[in-house]
């Protein structure tokens, strides 16, 4: 999978929130979705100007990991480990943000239970339940490890 | 355009509710869990995903409106 790719799989379900702040309209938002569902490569330059915030933290990490900030493994890194690291210590814009949202903005790793439609239901941290959508990780089976962000399975692991 | 931010549930009719963001009202739909009527919840793709305490509704609306991402 394109760096691009995997990269707007983990952060296009927080593109909702840009969406309500203003910082993309909806048209943006749509073109975000279409290329997160069908693997579609946006350029970069997009792609950090929507996601300004995690470019700069993403950048950090790739100058202490001295690589490049599209480097797969800074990308990966970044999402798997420091992104709830950074919501955990409640920094940025974390800092006043309500528990219900920083749980949804976590990363969590989870359970395929159920298969519904176009949905899954999946259990995370102990017996936490939630359902998410299945269109980012059209394969899924029963019993699959998926990471989860917001409302998506986002990579099956 | 999308809506971010907590609405609440004014009806539910099999699985699907009607929640009430003060200016529109919007479909989505419950497919598991323990949601009901007065539930404040957060909708993403017209699924809802998650309940939001009432004490916590202030605070998501104050951070959605701020610029950033």
């Amino acid at each position: 999978m394109e760096v691009e790719v995997y990269f707007l799989k983990y952060s296009f379900p927080c593109a909702f929130i840009a969406n309500q702040r203003g910082v993309i309209n909806f048209e943006e938002f749509k073109r975000l979705e279409d290329a997160a569902i069908n693997n579609k490569v946006l350029p970069r330059e997009f792609l950090e100007k929507v996601f300004v915030m995690a470019f700069g933290r993403i950048q950090k990490l790739a100058d202490e990991l001295g690589k490049d900030k599209w480097n797969f493994d800074v990308i990966k890194e970044y999402f798997i480990t420091r992104h709830n690291d950074i919501i955990n210590q409640g920094l940025s814009s974390y800092a006043k943000a309500p528990e219900s949202l920083k749980n949804l903005c976590r990363i969590h790793k989870a359970k395929v239970l159920e298969i519904r439609d176009d949905f899954l239901i999946v259990e995370y941290g102990g017996n936490r339940k939630r359902t998410v959508m299945k269109s980012l990780v059209p394969g899924v089976s029963i019993g699959d490890s998926v990471s989860i962000h917001y409302g998506y399975a986002v990579e099956i692991l | 355009m999308c809506l971010a931010i907590p609405g609440k549930i004014i009806e539910i009719k099999d699985e699907i509710a009607t929640v009430d963001y003060g200016s529109e009202k919007r479909e989505a739909r419950i497919v598991d869990g323990d949601f009901n009527v007065d539930d404040y919840v957060i909708v993403q793709g017209k699924l809802v995903i998650e309940k939001v305490p009432e004490e916590q509704v202030r605070g998501w609306l104050e951070l959605v409106k701020k610029d950033g991402s």
